[in-house]
């Protein structure tokens, strides 16, 4: 398992593939409060998907510089306009 | 720009202007067939070639406009005149579109919606509203007007702006849009967007594709392609032409100043002549000759003789000089290729990788244009029937991907062609089966058929072993078509397989029309030419040892027993028994033929010229050519005087 979910935190890790998305959206559902603790080498834009869409407190690193500089924001983001300049 | 997509510009602009020509006569001339017919043909050929490009707007629209017309021809009825400005309004787009394509590479993001549009007023008989403006100048996308003014490059700095809207069910086809995007090279700006707003947590369904990417990248543009190559119609790519406006028409410009296009018919009006000087210098034999003959005229002769020979070397030179403005690389026909297989590919789901050497091997244009055809109707009968779904692969031990390369190499004066793929072979026994099945051959011939000649079946007309009729090659084109083209061309098509390994099918063809090697042949006290590439041999044989073999003739040749045709008989001018007779073994396709005639003479090269006037419509002669004393010489079709 690449998901990992304890009492109060949601672990990523080694290659998330397309079929956890469904796992990670059922985990953020039930405990909306967890924070999700990134430590992936890899993660399917699906999981991403999940968390820019729930947007849970997120710690831990992006796998590669794209997905820190531009998806990051985005989960991150609080009614805040996401264009960097 | 892709060299493909620079030649589909030049053609597309002609094809259009042409279709509006057409349509502007039937306006004025709505029961003009010729130009009806024209029109169609303009069309349907622009459509053809849109096709080869992920331009799915276009296509659709010129697919209607082709309706339209099709109809008409179809009932044998004049154009409908309240279609003629629907139509060319779509005519107007499309050369728009062309002319955004030669600038910027893609079609604006708005081309969907204006295609659609156009569709719809052809269908009502109505024009359309004028173009937004986008479209006029070629501008540049909205998107990427935009995301140049959230983010400026600087000056010099050549950005492209990227936009990759992956499919909503793109998940399923194993990609992975944000590695995508993470393997951009040079990405100095990026935003992402939804393509919908987040339904609630609950609603929302993880393996539909919710994101839009657009980002700004120095790289260059074709690493930036390379990422998407598998999915062209997702991404959108638009450079920056801001920050050097004078490059583009010096880039454009330049290529177009070096070449030009001339009708080949003006070409073939050189060739021609530069045979009829060939014919010119060889009748100044003669005049040395005659000079000779008078008192005194030795110096004379000596002297014309010269002249003969300078005159021979020049007219070497410009013959070659001729030819060679014909010869063009197989490049041109051979790349389109990938894009086929790319397709093909993408129809059959079987994973294709197509290799392709020899390029730069050159032959006359009309032999490397006419490759195209034969060359797909094989890679789709190798898709279709040679390459093995992916598990059958894998089982079998074979990589995922179905290989197919196409070679191409010199020998001497032909080009040799191999398609080959490593699929599952042809099996002789299930061809025998399927022919005899077919009534083609009879029991007897099914149980004595040699594997080789086997594989011949494949070429008679209407063969087919699929047993479903496929979207590809199932549309009644088998071998016998490529037969036929290649036949066309000059050329030969051979076919080997091994089961469980693969097909290979090898093209053997001229590298130009212009030059043909020819042997005479003497019959009846008749002269004829024979294309010497047919002949494998010539013999000479005891009459006795032509024997009756029920109502041929037949002799052994080295163990091997060889059909005899009299070319006295064909013609019609049976010759008188003699004690031997002289044979020229031909070579037609796998078969061997031997061919008896009086005598051979001197072989020569020469300038062939197609059959015309009242010899066109005479079977059996590939051309005729004119010998040095001005005797016209037929060349014989071998293949149509033995079939």
């Amino acid at each position: 398992m690449t998901i990992t979910v304890t009492d109060h935190e949601i672990r990523l890790t080694g290659r998330c593939g397309v079929d956890e998305a469904e796992a990670l959206l059922a985990a953020l559902s039930e405990s909306p409060q967890n924070r999700v603790v990134l430590a992936a080498e890899r993660i399917h834009t699906a999981l991403w998907q999940v968390l820019v869409a729930l947007r849970p407190s997120v710690l831990g690193e992006a796998p590669d510089r794209f997905s820190a500089e531009y998806i990051l924001p985005l989960i991150a983001r609080k009614d805040e306009p996401v264009v960097k300049t | 720009m892709d060299d493909l997509l620079a030649q589909f510009v030049i053609e597309a602009t002609e094809l259009t202007q042409q279709a509006a020509e057409d349509l502007l006569a039937l306006d004025q001339e709505p029961g003009n067939r010729a130009k009806l017919d024209s029109a169609f043909r303009a069309i349907h050929t622009l459509k053809g070639s849109v096709g080869l490009f992920d331009l799915a707007p276009m296509q659709s629209a010129l697919h209607a406009a082709e309706d339209v017309l099709g109809v008409a021809i179809k009932d044998d009825a004049e154009l409908d005149p309240a279609r003629i400005d629907p139509m060319l309004a779509v005519i107007e787009w499309i050369d728009r579109c062309v002319q955004q394509l030669r600038g910027v590479g893609v079609l604006p993001s708005t081309a969907a919606d204006e295609g659609a549009n156009l569709v719809l007023s052809l269908a009502s008989g109505r024009a359309v509203a004028p173009l937004p403006p986008t479209m006029t100048g070629g501008a540049f996308p909205q998107w990427a007007a935009r995301l140049f003014e959230a983010h400026p490059p600087s000056r010099g700095e050549g950005a492209i702006a990227l936009r990759y809207a992956p499919a909503p069910e793109c998940f399923f086809n194993g990609d992975d849009p944000v590695a995508l995007m993470a393997a951009v090279p040079g990405v100095i700006y990026a935003q992402v967007v939804t393509r919908e707003d987040w339904p609630a947590p609950t609603k929302l369904d993880p393996f539909r594709s919710n994101l839009i990417f657009e980002g700004i990248s120095t790289a260059k543009r074709a690493d930036i392609e390379a990422v998407f190559r598998l999915i062209p119609d997702q991404i959108a790519i638009a450079q920056d032409a801001a920050p050097a406006p004078r490059e583009i028409p010096a880039e454009s410009g330049e290529p177009t100043a070096r070449t030009i296009r001339v009708d080949l018919a003006r070409m073939d009006d050189i060739v021609a002549l530069v045979g009829e000087l060939v014919t010119a210098k060889n009748g100044m034999s003669a005049l040395a000759a005659q000079a000779e003959a008078l008192e005194g005229g030795l110096a004379l002769s000596r002297n014309v003789a010269a002249a003969q020979q300078d005159l021979g070397r020049l007219i070497n030179q410009l013959q070659r000089a001729a030819t060679d403005v014909r010869m063009v690389p197989l490049g041109g026909t051979l790349r389109r290729l990938a894009r086929l297989a790319r397709e093909i590919s993408g129809q059959t789901g079987k994973p294709l990788q197509l290799d392709v050497a020899g390029s730069e091997i050159e032959a006359d244009k009309t032999i490397v244009d006419g490759l195209y055809e034969p060359l797909l109707h094989i890679i789709r009968n190798a898709v279709d029937h040679g390459i093995e779904p992916e598990d059958e692969r894998q089982v079998a031990g074979k990589p995922a991907k179905g290989m197919i390369s196409v070679s191409a190499r010199q020998v001497g004066h032909r080009i040799e062609l191999q398609v080959g793929d490593d699929g599952r072979g042809i099996d002789p026994e299930r061809i025998r089966s399927v022919a005899l099945a077919r009534g083609m051959i009879s029991a007897d011939a099914a149980a004595t058929l040699a594997e080789k000649d086997s594989l011949e079946l494949l070429f008679i007309p209407g063969f087919s072993t699929s047993d479903a009729v496929s979207d590809l090659s199932g549309r009644g084109v088998g071998m016998d078509a490529v037969r036929a083209a290649v036949h066309r061309l000059g050329g030969k098509v051979a076919i080997s397989s091994t089961a469980g390994k693969g097909t290979t099918i090898t093209l053997s063809l001229p590298t130009s029309f212009t030059m043909s090697r020819v042997m005479l042949v003497h019959i009846a006290g008749e002269q004829y030419g024979v294309p010497m590439q047919a002949i494998a041999e010539t013999v000479k044989i005891p009459a006795h040892a032509i024997v009756r073999v029920r109502s041929g003739e037949a002799f052994v040749l080295r163990d091997r027993t060889i059909p005899i045709v009299r070319l006295g008989d064909i013609l019609g001018r049976a010759a008188a028994a003699r004690l031997d007779e002289l044979v020229l073994i031909l070579e037609l396709g796998t078969a061997v033929v031997g061919l008896v005639v009086d005598g051979v003479g001197e072989r020569f090269e020469t300038l062939l010229r197609p059959p015309a006037g009242l010899l066109k419509s005479v079977s059996g002669v590939l051309g005729t050519t004119v010998q040095g004393d001005g005797r016209i010489v037929m060349v014989l079709d071998l293949e149509a005087l033995l079939a």
